[in-house]
């Protein structure tokens, strides 16, 4: 039987992280979470996520940068997810070369669908 | 009248008085003979016959020391047989008469009635040549003689009345062809001295304003005649004004005339003087001068002149005319060219309402006419004068200009002619600019040679006015000899100025009004994405819980507590958000009231303190303050100012650590609050604007907020009187100090309100 997805969720608001958090893993899925860029990539440093689920706007590492220092580690790198309050919610994905977006505020068969979409566990 | 020298008389009179003295001696058979005519005491030579120089070898004879001035003044005859015997006899007479062997003389006068005009002599080398009989002979001759003297005399002042009239006439034509003013006048002082064969001539116009006469051309002067004004009945150009009639004076040193710098810078001795009159008006006088000993003018040479001066006054008037009507015409075409101008102006500066445009334009306009260089200066917000455009005629000087801006060092020095006239809201004219000026303001010798380079030549500065406030300045140079300002480039700078402030201000204020379009489009758009963040959650959960009843029917209990938990955080997030943009809505329409009450500030910041603490872990919340801090505050608004503070403080320091709030009271009337933490600091790049509207410290990566809380903060503490002042200390992260007063806390005033400016 293969393993749960895992998802890692890199997201300053508490209350969004927690609602992502319940939604994925009430659906099945192994959920990580992280409160900034900085703390995602330690979580990283241990954990292998099969998709990542990134706010841009964030304290101390912000997603910009999170995705750099991401893609400059080694592989295996997962594909990455916007999720972002931006009106321009496509060009902040392609800013970083995202895998998916999803703007805020987001329904929960979206994130569902476009979660299941791009996590595949390896 | 005076007797000119035999050779000076005109040719009618020189030939009857020749062939008078060869006819007497002819008539007596005498070797020689010679004619004198009498002059004031003196006997001049005036013809001569026999062997030159043996007759008449004086040309001037006092009345008293010979003979012949005893003939004159006696008028009876007088015989000399032996001129050694005759001790009357002038010595130098006996010296030529002793060379030429002449022996006997004889003297007979020339009358006029009772009045001796004249000595006619006979000279003989024959021992006692005359008797009784020849000097009747000679009488009567020269009785005849005299007739004809007189009528030649007559005939030769006809004739020079004639000439000179002619000669008038000839110079008046040809004077009132001359239309340009000081030529004529040129012309009239140097006609003057040929007409009446005078070396010192001057030419004065009356000058209505100063009251008094002004030379304005003149021969035989030096330039200090220039100088020179003539009240009425100053010197002898002043009576003749007072009298508006010629005057003859025939001793100017000693006569009541004498100007003291006359005197002493010329020789002047006669003069005569003619007022200048056109229609009984008074334009001016016209005087003529000789030297000492050089000659007296009679009434004749006044007569002369007064006719002289009559046409020259007509020809003044001409040109004068002349020159009013070229002067109008070109007045009303400089009018027409500055009228269009300004039209063309105003035409092409609402072509924009790009500002940094306009003001391009405005120096391209100010060179297309009037100027070779122009800059537009600006005066900014902050009191500072900055170039805003500059525009060259030859463009080969900008690299020059650029070099000269370099010494500005950005603004422009408070002595400056620009700095003036924003100052003083009045143009300044520097008609020429000197080389010594530019060596005074010189700030090294490569500045004095880019100005020597460009070669300013004279400038104009108007401020520019809009609404009643200066805003700025316009500076326009000139390069070049002769080429200088005067006040119809002032008026018309002026004039352009006057277009350009209100062309400058529109796109000023257009400019303005889409930054605060701009502005507030960005607040819609944080504001937006603000909302979008708590509205998230509480969707999310909604969603959550909704699909979980649908799923199994009941509520998971640990799902709804977190869900209610989020709710309550994003709703409360959402009403901030609200209140927030209510409190800017209140602070700009001055609607945002204080309501103040004696409050303990102590136990005020440690609720709040406590409060926060319960929403973090990882920062620890310090108070320290000695005992309770009274002051009459609003508790409410400023609970919101040291809430946003400690917000701040947290947000901006991720990675936790101590925050501490410092509550101290440094004098019975001050308190201070200071907030610190160890955070991530503020850019200096950026401390200026922390308290600017939707401004955020740390856009794109750290923010979250809409960029109000402390420009809300600050209003607060403002109203309250005091004043909140971020600091950066040297070891990272961020301070504020708010200062207020604690505002009679005592006093009979427990509450009341304010409201905002």
């Amino acid at each position: 039987m293969t393993r749960a997805a895992r998802v890692l969720v890199v997201e300053d608001d508490d209350g969004i992280r927690d609602l992502v958090d319940l939604v994925l893993s009430s659906a099945g899925y192994e959920v990580l979470t992280a409160s900034d860029g900085a703390a995602a990539l330690q979580v990283i440093g241990t954990v292998h996520p099969d998709l990542v689920l990134l706010d841009m706007r964030m304290p101390v590492m912000d997603g910009w940068e999170f995705a750099r220092r991401y893609r400059a580690r080694p592989e295996p790198h997962a594909p990455i997810v916007v999720l972002t309050a931006a009106r321009d919610a496509a060009q902040r994905a392609a800013e970083i070369d995202a895998n998916g977006y999803l703007g805020k505020p987001f329904d929960m068969t979206e994130l569902l669908a476009i979660v299941s979409h791009h996590a595949n566990p390896t | 009248m005076a007797i000119k020298a035999g050779s000076q008389f005109g040719p009618r009179l020189r030939e009857t008085l020749s062939r008078i003295t060869e006819e007497a001696a002819h008539l007596l058979g005498v070797e020689g003979a010679g004619l004198r005519l009498v002059d004031g005491d003196e006997l001049v030579r005036v013809a001569a016959y026999g062997p030159e120089g043996a007759v008449m070898a004086r040309e001037r004879l006092r009345l008293d020391e010979s003979l012949s001035g005893q003939v004159a003044t006696t008028g009876r005859p007088v015989i000399v047989d032996d001129p050694d015997a005759e001790p009357g006899q002038d010595p130098v007479y006996r010296a030529m008469a002793k060379l030429h062997g002449f022996r006997s003389w004889l003297g007979v006068p020339l009358r006029d009635q009772e009045r001796v005009i004249g000595v006619l002599v006979m000279q003989s080398r024959t021992e006692q040549r005359f008797g009784p009989t020849d000097v009747r002979l000679l009488e009567a001759f020269a009785g005849q003689a005299t007739v004809a003297i007189e009528n030649a005399q007559l005939y030769e002042r006809e004739h020079e009345r004639r000439r000179q009239l002619e000669a008038v006439r000839e110079v008046t034509a040809w004077l009132a062809s001359e239309t340009d003013l000081a030529t004529l006048l040129e012309r009239i002082s140097r006609l003057a001295t040929e007409l009446l064969g005078v070396g010192s001539i001057a030419v004065y116009l009356w000058d209505e304003a100063s009251a008094t006469l002004v030379p304005r051309a003149w021969h035989g002067f030096g330039d200090w005649l220039g100088d020179v004004r003539l009240k009425l009945g100053e010197g002898v150009a002043g009576t003749v004004a007072q009298r508006r009639a010629g005057v003859v004076v025939d001793d100017y040193r000693t006569a009541p005339y004498a100007q003291p710098i006359v005197l002493e810078r010329s020789t002047a001795s006669a003069v005569i003087g003619e007022p200048l009159l056109y229609e009984g008006e008074l334009r001016g006088v016209i005087t003529a001068s000789a030297a000492i000993g050089e000659r007296t003018f009679t009434e004749q040479d006044r007569q002369v002149l007064a006719l002289f001066a009559v046409q020259a006054v007509i020809a003044i008037e001409h040109a004068r005319l002349h020159e009013a009507r070229d002067r109008a015409l070109a007045e009303a075409e400089a009018a027409r060219g500055r009228a269009a101008f300004l039209a063309e102006a105003s035409a092409a500066l609402a072509t924009s309402l790009d500002y940094d445009a306009t003001l391009a334009q405005v120096a391209r306009l100010a060179v297309s006419t009037m100027a070779d260089v122009c800059t537009v200066f600006v005066l900014t917000e902050d009191g500072e004068i900055r170039r805003g455009a500059t525009a060259h005629r030859d463009p080969t000087q900008a690299s020059l200009t650029e070099a000269l801006a370099r010494y500005w060092s950005g603004s422009v020095s408070p002595g400056s002619s620009v700095a003036t006239a924003i100052r003083t809201r009045q143009p300044v004219l520097n008609a020429v600019i000197s080389d010594h000026h530019r060596e005074k303001i010189a700030q090294d010798a490569e500045h004095l040679k880019i100005m020597r380079t460009l070669g300013y030549r004279s400038s104009i500065v108007v401020p520019l006015h809009a609404r009643g406030e200066t805003t700025g300045a316009l500076a326009m140079f000139v390069s070049g000899a002769g080429r200088e300002y005067g006040p119809a480039d002032l008026s018309l700078a002026e004039e352009l100025a006057g277009r350009a402030a209100l062309a400058v201000d529109n796109a000023r204020l257009y400019r303005e009004a889409r930054r605060a379009i701009q502005v507030r489009d960005e607040f819609l758009s944080v504001a937006a994405h603000e909302l979008k963040t708590p509205v998230t959650t509480l969707l999310g959960f909604a969603q959550l819980l909704l699909s979980q009843l649908k799923q199994k029917g009941a509520l998971d209990d640990r799902i709804v507590g977190r869900a209610l938990q989020a709710v309550e955080r994003g709703a409360s997030r959402m009403s901030r958000l609200v209140s927030q943009i209510l409190d800017i809505s209140r602070l700009e329409g001055g609607r945002l009231v204080l309501d103040r009450q004696v409050t303990d500030l102590a136990e005020l910041v440690q609720g709040i303190a406590d409060a926060m603490q319960t929403t973090t872990t990882r920062h620890t919340l310090v108070v320290r303050t000695s005992g309770r801090v009274s002051a009459l505050v609003d508790p409410l608004r400023l609970e919101q100012v040291v809430t946003n503070l400690l917000d701040n403080a947290i947000k901006f320091s991720p990675q936790g650590g101590e925050i501490t709030v410092e509550l101290a009271q440094p004098s019975p009337d001050l308190v201070r609050l200071v907030v610190r933490d160890h955070g991530i600091g503020i850019p200096p790049e950026r401390r200026q604007h922390i308290f600017e509207r939707f401004y955020q410290a740390h856009d794109g990566d750290h923010a979250s907020g809409m960029g109000l809380g402390l420009y809300i903060s600050r209003q607060i503490v403002e109203l309250h009187g005091g004043s909140i002042t971020p600091e950066c200390p040297l070891d990272g992260g961020s301070q504020f100090s708010v200062e207020l007063p604690t505002g009679r806390p005592d006093g009979a005033t427990e509450s009341g309100t304010e409201r905002a400016p």
